[in-house]
């Protein structure tokens, strides 16, 4: 049986946005030899220096949250963001 | 009546920017219908609808799914709301508000850094008596003049927010956070002068001292008595009677026009305050008249639309607080750099940016 390739949520824009001011290939690099990337449409938003388009050829997964998933966001504990919360 | 948070926060902010359902859909690339009836709480919207409504209205979609946090003891300084676009404007406010409310007092909370309301129990006959009760709770000397109306507020557990609204009669509110501690909030937009922000602080201040009553959390029109005490406070606390007699007395040899323009320097207050004080000590009204002729005469330009002459500049009013409680909490983990950002309702770039600034100026001061 194939092994499921290894999946990742960037749920942090700073993490992007390292990436990006870094050099925006490591993206590239990191779903062809490492994992699947998945970004949060709330988490794109926040960062101004790369598209949807942009990073869809680098090979990441853009998707939506669903309501339920931003209602939950929205009751967060105080010290995270409401995008921290999407995925905890 | 809806209780859906996504229906009633829509409904908030397309009222409070004044467009109607049909434009919103249309920029929202939606059928007038379909967004319709999301606003109606009628349809659950599909997360990319949401967004391109969010991206239509300028607001993360947080803004559209959050519930408003409730603010029970509220006092909204403004003229009567007579249309529904100002009732829609005055309701983003008190979100914005509440939001904020929120997160400072959580932010105080973790930090332990609550600071006793010092203005509970203060008892005193007028306004003028009430202005030198806090004056002397804060030990400032009869002719001491507030350089830092906001840094001194602030210390003493009041907590402010300066907030830009189009909405034309709003220039600011007083609340009490869920734990009883005094906030206040003052209209910074570019057309209301920097004196005039002072003032609201120092009113505002004026009704938290003594009107604590009357925070109902409604929309009660301006109370007249009431505002005429809180307006009479803030003169009197920016500007002590002994203080103005002292500086008029020791301005006696210039034009009088310019003994106003530097007594209103000095005070950090509007020229219409030291001249409404010239006024209550027995001043002919026709000074008003006279103020603006001769204004016009030696400095050629007119007063019209409240404009105010020589006036201070916005670094005269800064708050800052809130970012250094941000600041603190980030330092010691408490919170992450985005719900850091979200706390100072900046960008997480405009927040790396900041972080970078406290670095380099923490750095260079050990050095």
């Amino acid at each position: 049986m194939k092994a499921q390739p290894f999946k990742a949520i960037v749920s942090d824009a700073n993490v992007l946005i390292d990436y990006v001011k870094a050099n925006k290939k490591i993206l590239h690099l990191a779903v062809k030899h490492l994992c699947e990337i998945y970004i949060p449409v709330p988490v794109l938003k926040e960062v101004k220096d790369i598209s949807r388009g942009e990073l869809e050829k680098l090979g990441i997964n853009i998707f939506e949250p669903t309501i339920d998933q931003l209602i939950q966001a929205a009751q967060k504990p105080f010290g995270l963001s409401f995008e921290d919360q999407l995925f905890f | 009546m809806t209780t859906n948070p996504i229906a009633i926060n829509l409904r908030r902010l397309r009222g409070s920017r004044g467009i109607t359902q049909g434009d919103l859909a249309k920029k929202a690339k939606l059928s007038r219908i379909a967004y319709s009836n999301v606003e109606n709480g009628k349809a659950s919207p599909r997360v990319n609808n949401l967004q391109q409504i969010a991206d239509a209205l300028d607001v993360s979609i947080q803004e559209l799914v959050t519930p408003v946090p409730t603010i029970n003891s509220l006092r909204f300084r403004a003229k009567k709301m007579s249309t529904g676009h100002a009732r829609d404007s005055r309701d983003q406010i008190v979100a914005e508000v509440a939001f904020w409310l929120r997160d400072y007092s959580g932010l105080e909370e973790k930090l332990s850094k609550q600071r006793p309301n010092v203005f509970k129990n203060i008892k005193a006959n007028n306004p003028k008596e009430y202005a030198a009760k806090v004056r002397e709770i804060w030990k400032l000397e009869n002719d001491e003049p507030i350089n830092d109306i906001c840094g001194l507020v602030e210390h003493a557990g009041v907590k402010i927010k300066l907030l830009k609204s189009d909405l034309d009669v709003f220039f600011g509110l007083s609340a009490y956070d869920q734990n009883g501690y005094p906030a206040i909030v003052v209209n910074v937009r570019e057309d209301i002068s920097v004196e005039r922000q002072i003032f609201t602080v120092a009113h505002e201040l004026g009704h938290i001292v003594m009107h604590q009553g009357s925070f109902d959390g409604g929309f009660a029109e301006e109370r007249e008595k009431e505002e005429k005490e809180a307006d009479q406070f803030a003169s009197y606390f920016l500007m002590p009677q002994e203080a103005f007699e002292k500086s008029w007395e020791e301005n006696k040899g210039l034009h009088w026009l310019k003994s106003i323009l530097h007594i209103k320097r000095v005070y950090k207050i509007s020229y219409r305050t030291v001249i409404n004080r010239l006024v209550e000590q027995g001043v002919d009204k026709k000074i008003w008249e006279s103020f603006n002729l001769e204004y016009q005469k030696q400095y050629g330009g007119n007063l019209r639309n409240h404009k105010e002459p020589h006036s201070l500049d916005p670094l005269d009013f800064l708050e800052d607080r809130l970012s250094a409680l941000t600041q603190e909490a980030l330092a010691k983990e408490l919170i992450s750099v985005s719900r850091a950002a979200a706390i100072l309702d900046i960008s997480i770039e405009e927040m790396r940016d900041r972080i970078n600034a406290w670095s380099l100026v923490n750095e260079s001061a050990t050095v």
